[in-house]
């Protein structure tokens, strides 16, 4: 209270300014108390929960520890690391993990998102439908899905192929399937959300350049080529990043429908952490756990780096 | 002489109604001043007989003052106390009545009397026993309830209480036998006219007036003797027959010899007469009082244990507890008394935790304490060192989350029956299942319960890790500690030999199926399988028929590498071989191949292992329990999940054993170790073992327990008679079971295959090293055999080699 009212009418005088911004009284009479109150909250919360963690981390992937007994190993974790098989496995499964959601997460839903945005009539029903796996809590979604992929003839989505024909597919429970039927409930759940971006950055391309389009003569094919898609790049970029940052650290889906199976063929890099730290029972490997953890933040804060790097020319054109 | 009704000899000569307030004197037939001219009258009468003639008076005259001019030098020579027995069960109340009494007794030189109840009252072990403890006449009603347990326990103090008071003593039979109120008598043999005068709702007081046990089994009770056949004139009831004096006079610990020895000591010391002096630096909610200068009563009434000055102890009413610093001290009464405000039903049933209400807590141990002298006395305040509410609060692990209700109800009855039996700790049961995943953040964040399991797999680890409590101490004073199964104890111990748990429930791997399916694929369930070819050829004809798999195997989190151990082990293979202090591991021996190409064959050649390959524990019983396999092997004790968390039916249940071929074969065994989490305080240690005593083991060592333990098993549908392998030795175990047969639940011919055949079969351990990380590699070397005809096993299982050998030689370094 007493900051705001007493604080000088303005920094009318640039010199006045600048000695004011030196002294710590001149940046608490200028608010700055109160603005750090006002941030507190957050400072804490963020702190608390997630800074500190992860600093905590940092530190704990240098130990080896299991919360009552603590040693310092260097880069023991690290190396141990590069001598386990299951981590190229992981790496492998993750990237072709990305590679499918890429190939059907990314685009499916622009082209959803393009065809809705040209109905005419029950927009917002359609728009609905579309989130309705988005509001569907995560666990339960997928273990519907576990049920649909129940690999006897007698599992939902065998008998629907049964209906047109074709023999029953093991889903889940081959290795060569797996993976593919990990990403069909995985662009299902998430597809919503990103149409819904799409949604209204399609809202936001002026009419008037698919009606320049149009006297041009281009057809619909050119209009969505050369309006759209240079319209909706900006998000476009930002949605591919996030795509390759969800898709590299997926853990949910294989956890709750394989386990990594069969035979490791689904294991993604966050549950080979999660088996590091937990499944051996004693939990003694928390510190390779988070070694690899930090492995995979440096690689993302890399890759975000030189990927908004590189598109940056794109999408300042 | 005694004279009945003693204050109503005279009425008003008007017959005036009475009036809505009565002053002293003044009611038209009671306590009227007339009165005492007739017993001056009498009392000369008996003063002119020779010897000791005495007129008793029974006087129910509620003011003390008025009470006592009964009782003047020339009038009767004493009156029954009755402001006493009316009394609640508080130190406060209690103590009012005694400096009443007294006090009043003094002037007029008449000696006090005390008794705890007569023919017109409730039985004091009955009215202890209740929420409200006091006494009456139009308070009486049907179905209030009592804690026959405390009531027992607070009427043994209140005896020895009254046995120390300066005066005349009066015991009303039967309750020196610790008879309750018969409260069960039939209607139509209800002789009370007042009960008939209440219109029914009073019971009357024919409950105290039931004819006295004497002897024998069976009513009446030596009663009515010879050539008597008439029944007493109201019945007794069937359970009296541990009351009669035949039997108490056999049981030191009865009532009647509680009485006998307090009367010898009353004679002995003597008590009758002499000084009274209230203790004054005795704890609060104890009644303390010294009768000269060598003899103390002390009842505790507080709602905790008090500490126990020094001196010789002549007698106590209740088993003596032990201070933290390990001097005596007189126990808290502990329970509840039923609340009769919680409505006419029985009281409420808590799920899941005991709810103690301090107000209706009441204490009661009195001992009878020759002193060495005063000086000691300064010593019994300064030593209460105990934390505030004198309890121990313990969590234990109770069940699996997601157990039936019934089966939680079994289990809090039990800890209602620890705590009664333990009143100094008080337990908090929480549903824990053992995971790894949750367990070292549960150790971190301190969330464990005091008292857990964890499977023989991972004790071991987790004592050389220091994730245990050490109860070294605490397991070597348990009176069986010598006699375990050493092999099965080795578990439990870390390497230095120091104990870290009590191993339960050992048990062996079998193969369960579900004799309803074999049945429908015209299999007889009562010949299970009994070689490998045999369970290769019945899959194959359960799935073709049935359309489900025939047999299937773990697959996941870690199972599946428990599961291909055991089959390893049932063709003689091992997975780990120690030599030397050297680990090697063997995952790729001959047998384990022949295991896995096995699986192979039933899977791709019969396709009789269905089309899930991804279970795990739970998973795999809920896959059994919903009869999309009719075979798996598991362990032994599997029955008891598949009916808490499966609804599985035991009578559609077989144990068969698994099939064991070629040398060195032998059976997986495992089981659970009871542990204490580490940070469990030392005072929390104890109690924590002493829980795990009652809980886990005492069912298997004495008799009683065994029985309590199936009885509430059976009342609460759960499974009695779940195949286990000894923890002690095999007799033992047959001794115990032959204690509960009659409620043995389990149709035993459903798991004869199994448990006639499992002591001729050698019992083998887990892999020593890295367990869990073992059956983890193996868990993708099952999988991929099922999931790929083209899977190779020897490469997949040389793998499995490489990664374990380098767990273990990291641990060499």
């Amino acid at each position: 209270m007493t900051a705001i009212t007493t604080r000088p009418s303005a920094g009318r005088d640039p010199a006045l300014r600048r000695r004011r911004r030196r002294t710590p009284l001149s940046w608490l009479r200028r608010g700055g108390l109160s603005n750090l109150v006002f941030l507190l909250p957050l400072l804490v919360i963020f702190g608390v929960f997630s800074w500190g963690p992860i600093v905590e981390s940092v530190v704990m992937s240098f130990q080896r520890t299991n919360f009552v007994v603590t040693q310092w190993v260097g880069w023991d974790n690290f190396a141990a690391l590069l001598r386990d098989p299951l981590v190229p496995t992981a790496v492998l499964n993750t990237g072709w993990f990305a590679l499918l959601a890429l190939i059907f997460g990314y685009p499916i839903p622009l082209v959803v998102a393009v065809l809705m945005s040209e109905v005419r009539r029950a927009r917002g029903l359609f728009s609905a439908l579309a989130y309705l796996p988005v509001v569907v809590p995560p666990v339960v979604s997928v273990l519907l899905w576990k049920i649909f992929y129940d690999a006897s003839p007698r599992g939902v989505f065998n008998t629907i192929l049964g209906w047109v024909g074709i023999p029953p597919q093991p889903w889940i429970q081959s290795a060569a399937t797996a993976m593919p039927s990990i990403v069909l409930e995985a662009t299902w759940a998430a597809a919503g959300g990103t149409i819904i971006i799409y949604l209204a950055a399609l809202t936001s391309v002026p009419p008037e350049l698919y009606d320049a389009a149009e006297i041009d003569g281009a057809g619909i094919r050119h209009k969505i080529w050369h309006v759209t898609l240079p319209q909706l790049r900006p998000v476009l970029l930002v949605t591919f990043i996030l795509q390759i940052i969800g898709t590299a650290q997926v853990f949910l889906e294989p956890f709750l429908l394989t386990f990594g199976g069969p035979a490791n063929s689904t294991l993604s890099i966050l549950q080979l952490i999660f088996r590091y730290a937990f499944q051996n029972s004693i939990g003694v490997d928390y510190g390779k756990a988070t070694a690899l953890s930090l492995l995979l933040a440096l690689f993302l804060a890399l890759f975000s780096f030189v990927y908004f790097r590189i598109t940056k020319a794109w999408s300042d054109d | 002489m005694r004279i009945d009704s003693a204050a109503l000899l005279v009425k008003d000569p008007e017959l005036r109604e009475v009036p809505d307030v009565v002053g002293p004197g003044e009611h038209p037939t009671e306590d009227r001043d007339e009165i005492h001219d007739i017993y001056r009258g009498w009392r000369a009468v008996a003063d002119t007989y020779p010897g000791t003639r005495v007129l008793v008076g029974e006087l129910w005259v509620p003011d003390i003052d008025r009470f006592v001019q009964y009782l003047r030098p020339d009038e009767l020579h004493t009156a029954f106390n009755f402001d006493f027995l009316a009394r609640p069960w508080d130190a406060a109340e209690l103590r009012a009545s005694i400096d009443a009494t007294l006090a009043a007794h003094a002037p007029v030189h008449a000696p006090s009397t005390w008794v705890l109840s007569n023919h017109d009252v409730t039985r004091p072990v009955t009215r202890y026993g209740r929420a409200d403890s006091s006494f009456a006449f139009l308070d009486k009603r049907f179905g209030t309830p009592t804690d026959l347990d405390l009531g027992t326990r607070r009427a043994r103090a209140a005896a020895l209480l009254t046995g120390a008071l300066p005066g005349s003593l009066y015991i009303y039979q039967g309750d020196e036998l610790g008879l309750p109120e018969v409260e069960d008598i039939p209607r139509e043999l209800l002789q009370d006219p007042m009960h008939y005068r209440s219109g029914g709702v009073d019971p009357g007081r024919d409950g105290c007036r039931v004819p006295l046990p004497w002897s024998g089994d069976l009513p009446p009770y030596g009663f009515s003797t010879g050539a008597v056949s008439a029944a007493p004139w109201l019945p007794q009831p069937a359970s009296w027959a541990r009351y009669t004096v035949q039997s108490e006079a056999a049981d030191p610990r009865s009532m009647l010899a509680l009485y006998r020895a307090a009367l010898r000591i009353r004679r002995a010391e003597p008590l009758g007469d002499g000084p009274f002096a209230w203790l004054d630096d005795a704890p609060e909610g104890t009644l303390a009082f010294r009768r000269g200068d060598a003899f103390l009563s002390i009842t505790n009434l507080a709602g905790h244990p008090v500490p126990l000055p020094a001196g010789e102890l002549l007698l106590a009413s209740d088993e003596l507890g032990q201070a933290a610093d390990g001097s005596r001290e007189l126990p808290r009464l502990h329970g509840v008394a039923p609340s009769t405000a919680a409505s006419h039903g029985e009281p409420s049933p808590e799920k899941g935790k005991t709810m103690k209400s301090p107000r209706t807590v009441g204490a009661a141990v009195l001992a009878l304490t020759a002193l060495a002298g005063v000086a000691a006395l300064s010593g019994c305040s300064s030593s209460g060192d105990q934390p505030a509410n004198g309890q121990v609060a313990i969590t234990v692990a109770s069940l699996i989350p997601g157990s039936s209700d019934d089966a939680f109800k079994q289990f809090n009855q039990r800890v209602k029956e620890f705590e009664k039996a333990n009143p100094d700790i008080l337990v908090k049961p929480v549903e824990y299942q053992w995971t790894g995943p949750t367990f070292s953040a549960q150790l971190a964040a301190g969330t464990l319960p005091d008292v857990f399991n964890v499977p023989f797999t991972d004790s071991k680890s987790l004592a050389n890790a220091g994730q245990l409590a050490d109860i070294t101490s605490e397991v070597k004073k348990l009176p069986y500690a010598g006699r375990f199964n050493q092999s099965l104890l080795s578990v439990a111990k870390n390497d230095s030999g120091d104990i870290f748990g009590i191993p339960y429930g050992p048990y062996a791997y079998g193969l369960s199926y579900n004799r309803d399916l074999f049945t429908k694929a015209g299999l007889d369930p009562d010949k299970p399988p009994t070689s490998w070819d045999e369970i290769r050829t019945d899959a194959k004809q359960i799935s073709d028929k049935l359309h489900i798999a025939g047999f299937m195997v773990f697959t996941s989190g870690n199972t599946g590498g428990w599961a291909l151990t055991e089959q390893t082990y049932a063709r003689g293979g091992r997975m780990e071989v120690t030599k030397d202090g050297t680990t090697t591991v063997t995952a790729d021996n001959e047998q384990t191949v022949d295991a896995l190409k096995f699986l192979q064959k039933m899977r791709w050649d019969d396709d009789s292992l269905g089309s899930n390959f991804n279970l795990d524990w739970s998973g795999m019983n809920q896959y059994f329990g919903s009869g999309q396999t009719a075979m798996y092997p598991s362990g032994s004790d599997v029955l008891t999940s598949l009916v808490q968390q499966n609804k599985v039916d035991p009578k559609d249940y077989g144990l068969a054993l698994i099939p064991t071929e070629g040398t060195g074969s032998g059976v997986l065994s495992g089981g659970n170790v009871a542990v204490v989490a580490p940070n469990a305080s030392k005072a929390e240690q104890q109690a924590s073992v002493k829980w795990i005593d009652f809980y886990y083991m005492q069912k298997l060592l004495d008799k009683k327990s065994a029985i309590a333990d199936a009885k509430s098993l059976v009342a609460n549908k759960q499974p009695v008679g779940v195949p286990q392998l000894p923890i002690f030795d095999k007799k033992q175990l047959d001794t115990s079971l032959g204690w509960i047969d009659s409620y043995i639940n389990v149709p035993k011919a459903n798991v004869a295959a199994f448990q006639n055949g499992i002591f001729d079969q050698t019992i083998i351990p887990e892999p020593a090293k890295h367990t869990q990380e073992l059956y983890g590699a193996l868990d993708s070397v099952v999988q991929a055999v099922l999931t790929d005809k083209n899977a190779d096993i020897t490469a997949l299982l040389k793998g499995v080699n490489t990664q374990v050998q380098a767990l273990i030689d990291a641990d060499a370094k």
